[in-house]
């Protein structure tokens, strides 16, 4: 099969009244900067067991996050000037390079808690995975814009397929449930809203389920198998802390944090170390046992309203690609967030994902920061490709 | 082509309704959690985060009747570690190399327990004395917590132990007067409650609510000390003299029915405990009240007493002894085989003719013998303050088996089963005028404000008149003092008592070879002060009750006596020259 290689699309020269300022979606950026707050407030509280050193330092995780979140936003106000078109026209060296560092991070990457994910590059830690997101959605969106925006045709959803399948082999084998769960729902959002056949899903979906039992056996980790029969029940394995331990604290912090919480950094199970990771993926804990049912349903809040307004985004962008564009940047965010707090409230295996523009991680902020941008590029220029 | 859009816009809100359920399933859990089942949560939180410890109260003491203890609880710390302090390696053999030699124990092995334990907190060692449990508090090596206990202390050593009994860690009695006066002796355990961390260290400045223990009563026994010992004393040379395998010396006031002195032997040693010992637990029973024996001829005086009392005989009644009694196809003999031709009862009982004491109970008849038996207690334990005591047993004309035999053996105490403390009671009774009392052995509870209640003698019935006993004194004494010299004769006191020889049933025969030999009397006869049994277990030598039991008898009630200020019988001193 050869995919051309062509041009980029002419851009227009006169952007003046069409690429608008005033539509920069500045409700989203709020929002986002609301769950930011919360997670600094959050990682303050969670870190004070480990940190003790002076407020204004650059140790102390509440400003390493702060100057992520600052890095994040000059990202996103940069890449929000750059016309999305570059990255579906660039897609293939997106793409290349996803493939690249997984298959980099597999060979020569940091191993932590059995895992290898991350490449360490000086005091920073990149994760792959969180670029191969945003590969993907441009990979498929520039994809499903080549075949006419159009995923009814089986061979597009084919194609389709055998673009996540490799990124999701190398993110499977570090392994990575949780993010290999991100693609596959990037992918299934990507192509509903292309207008997938309903016929090819129900086959996938049936064959998906013909094999489960296979790969539950001989490619699912052990601790992965662990982790899913501890959702059901966490009290099995009590011997020292067994493996429902965090699960158990999370529930128990959440539960205890009733409807108003118990104030930020009053949270005895916080505090005193019950919780594993309080900063990272155990955060919504953290919120549920200070701030309470209040403050986990303001958090919530803040989320639909950022998702919702990339979904407008989605509704409104000028052609395929942004379209298909926003809504993968959309599932994206919304897969992870609920992932997280399903795991911290019990009712899904313990995966690594952290909670998005919450959980302590530069990495992970500036990428979020970065698929933003992305976002409010295909709104800023929704006219721009509109055809009426 | 180029501006080309996917097709229908309403789909695009699909993520969007996705996205609502979504957050609607996590909203659920949250009201679920945070709203529904928040009191369950918030107690887990709070329990996780709360260590209790239990202290239990202080033990009262054990006294003698003179105040002397004979058990008292002291100061100590029970030391813990937590296992979390120790997790890492270098830590742990720092806080073992510590901790081990403050408690007398090797830092590997200590080290090991504690990892190995798979408990939270493991106790390493208990009963440390307060100083070096100070000392440690001080020092605070890692993990390692103390918390305050007592532990019992025996200052008159071995004395009365078998009577004193053991307690468990939990601070409740397994045996003797431990077990049976627990509740007053333990008092109420308090709760020390305090926030800890996940290393299980206390949180400084953590609330700290805790119920004051409350310590248990004291408890004055009726024993007194200088007997009891005089007791064991008598009693392990007496054993020894007759090669028993071991005997009971029980001593009684037989106005109030408190026991002065309880020695069994073998006995339950403090300083040789080791419950895992198989033979050790069976020390824990204190067989004076458990264990049942034939008592032999001792029976007769309760047998006499009956028949006189019911006005069926008097001191100088007459029976001619044939030597034996043909009861059915059974002929019953006396002990020594002989015929004694005419006796008086006094004589009867001076002889101890098993074919007369067959004649009393015929002419009182199975029933009124029986109703006897029940009102000197032998159907019931005596209700004393120590636990498991045995309720004696002798067979009924309403028992399946029953013969006129078991009347005619019942007589002179063959095939009724009675506990030797239900004998010293009976045979109170019998001599103090006519009532029975209830065994005790606590003279007064002391609370722990100092405040004393006294117990009061307890009659619980009258079997027989003021003049049955009267006579019977009078016809005791003959029996210890009768024409001839007699090994019971105390020295310096008049007495009146009566030997027991009966064979021990062994299951499966109907009579073993082994013996037990008793006596039992008291002292002085016009005003009794002191009930004593003495009884010896299979005794190699052989000897009859009176011949191994008697001078053990009179020893003690010469000993006894002049200890409790008795003034000697005058004539009997001088007749003693």
């Amino acid at each position: 099969m050869s995919i051309a290689l062509e041009r980029p699309e002419p851009l227009r020269r006169s952007r003046g009244s069409l690429l608008a300022w005033n539509r920069f979606d500045y409700v989203m950026v709020l929002g986002t900067l609301g769950l930011v707050a919360f997670g600094l407030l959050l990682i303050y509280s969670g870190s004070r067991n480990v940190y003790d050193g002076p407020q204004f330092s650059l140790g102390n995780p509440v400003v390493q996050q702060g100057m992520f979140a600052v890095i994040g936003l000059v990202m996103m106000v940069i890449i929000s000037r750059f016309d999305y078109h570059y990255l579906t026209h660039y897609w293939w060296v997106l793409y290349g390079a996803s493939i690249v560092s997984l298959v980099g991070v597999y060979l020569f990457g940091q191993t932590e808690f059995g895992a290898t994910r991350w490449f360490n590059v000086g005091p920073l830690q990149l994760q792959p995975s969180e670029f191969a997101k945003v590969a993907v959605i441009v990979t498929l969106a520039h994809f499903f814009h080549r075949w006419g925006g159009d995923a009814r045709d089986i061979r597009a959803f084919l194609m389709s397929l055998l673009i996540v399948a490799p990124i999701l082999g190398l993110v499977l084998i570090q392994p990575d449930l949780g993010t290999a769960l991100i693609f596959a729902a990037i992918w299934l959002g990507v192509v509903v809203i292309a207008g997938v056949n309903q016929g090819h899903l129900m086959v996938l979906g049936a064959l998906f389920i013909a094999i489960l039992p296979f790969a539950w056996t001989f490619v699912v980790a052990d601790y992965q198998v662990e982790r899913v029969s501890i959702l059901i029940n966490p009290y099995a394995d009590q011997e020292g802390l067994g493996a429902g331990y965090n699960p158990i604290q999370a529930e128990i912090a959440v539960g205890s944090g009733q409807l108003l919480g118990k104030g930020p950094g009053q949270g005895e199970q916080t505090q005193l170390d019950y919780l594993k990771v309080p900063t990272r993926d155990f955060i919504f804990s953290v919120l549920g046992e200070e701030l309470g049912f209040v403050g986990a349903v303001t958090l919530l809040g803040l989320y639909l309203l950022v998702l919702m307004r990339g979904i407008r985004v989605a509704e409104v962008a000028g052609d395929a690609p942004g379209q298909l564009i926003a809504v993968g940047i959309v599932v994206m965010i919304a897969m992870q967030a609920f992932i997280n707090i399903a795991v911290n409230l019990g009712i899904f295996p313990v995966t690594g994902l952290p909670l998005p523009f919450v959980s302590q991680g530069g990495s992970s902020l500036v990428s979020l920061f970065v698929s933003l941008g992305i976002l409010q590029s295909v709104r800023m220029r929704n006219r721009a490709y509109r055809q009426y | 082509m180029a501006n080309q859009r996917v097709l229908g816009t309403r789909r695009i809100w699909l993520p969007g309704v996705v996205m609502g359920l979504l957050a609607a399933v996590i909203v659920a859990r949250l009201v679920e959690l945070q709203v529904i089942e928040h009191e369950r949560y918030a107690q887990q939180a709070r329990e996780e985060l709360q260590g209790s410890s239990t202290e239990l109260a202080r033990r009262g003491a054990i006294v003698d009747r003179n105040g002397h203890a004979f058990a008292t609880s002291v100061d100590t710390w029970d030391i813990y570690v937590n296992v979390q302090a120790w997790t890492d390696p270098d830590a742990a053999d720092r806080a073992a190399n510590e901790l081990a030699p403050a408690i007398g124990r090797d830092p590997g092995e200590l080290k090991h327990e504690v990892l190995e334990s798979g408990l939270i907190d493991t106790i390493v060692a208990r009963g440390v004395d307060y100083e070096t449990g100070r000392d440690l508090i001080d020092e605070h090596p890692p993990g390692v917590i103390a918390l305050p206990n007592t532990t019992r202390v025996h200052p008159e050593g071995d004395l009365a132990a078998g009577l004193i009994g053991i307690f468990g860690m939990d601070n409740v009695g397994l045996s003797g007067i431990e077990a049976g006066l627990n509740d007053e002796l333990h008092g109420q355990p308090g709760q020390a409650i305090f926030e800890r961390d996940t290393a299980g260290e206390p949180i400084p400045f953590g609330q700290y609510v805790a119920t004051e223990s409350i310590p248990g009563k004291d408890i004055v026994l009726t024993i007194d000390r200088y007997l009891q010992r005089l007791a064991e004393q008598t009693l392990a040379e007496a054993i020894e003299r007759h090669e028993a395998a071991g005997g009971t010396v029980v001593m009684m006031e037989p106005d109030t029915g408190e026991v002065l002195a309880m020695a069994n032997e073998p006995s339950l040693k403090f300083s040789n405990l080791n419950l895992l010992e198989p033979g050790q637990v069976e020390l824990m029973r204190n067989p004076a009240v458990t264990d049942m024996y034939e008592p032999g001829s001792v029976m007769k005086v309760i047998t006499a007493a009956a028949a006189l009392d019911a006005g069926m005989i008097n001191p100088d009644t007459t029976y001619t002894d044939t030597g034996s009694v043909d009861i059915y196809d059974v002929s019953i003999r006396n002990w020594d085989y002989r015929t004694y031709g005419e006796e008086t009862m006094t004589g009867v009982l001076q002889h101890s003719i098993n074919t007369a004491s067959v004649f009393m109970a015929d002419l009182l008849g199975a029933d009124r013998f029986h109703s006897y038996l029940d009102a000197f207690g032998f159907s019931e334990p005596t209700g004393s303050e120590l636990p498991g005591e045995a309720s004696g047993f002798f067979r009924r004309p309403d028992d399946p088996g029953w013969s006129p035999v078991d009347l005619a053996t019942q007589s002179f105490g063959q095939g009724i089963n009675v506990t030797p403390l239900q004998m010293t009671s009976a045979f109170a009774a019998t001599i103090n005028g006519g009532k029975l009392l209830q065994s005790r052995f606590v003279k007064a509870h002391v609370n722990p404000n100092g405040e004393r209640e006294d117990a009061r003698p307890n009659v619980i019935g009258e079997p027989i008149s003021e003049q049955t006993s009267a006579t019977m004194r009078r016809m005791l004494e003959d029996v210890v003092h009768p024409d001839w010299h007699s090994v019971a004769e105390p020295q310096y006191y008049r007495a009146g008592g009566k030997s027991g020889t009966a064979n021990i049933p062994v299951p499966g025969e109907e009579y073993d070879d082994a013996q037990v030999a008793s006596y039992i009397g008291f002292a002085p006869v016009d005003d009794p002060k002191i009930v004593i049994l003495v009884k010896l277990d299979d005794n190699a030598d052989r000897l009859t009750g009176t011949q191994a039991a008697g001078p053990v008898f009179a020893e003690l009630v010469d000993a006894s006596l002049s200890y409790l200020n008795v003034p000697p019988d005058a004539a009997q001193y001088t007749e003693a020259r």
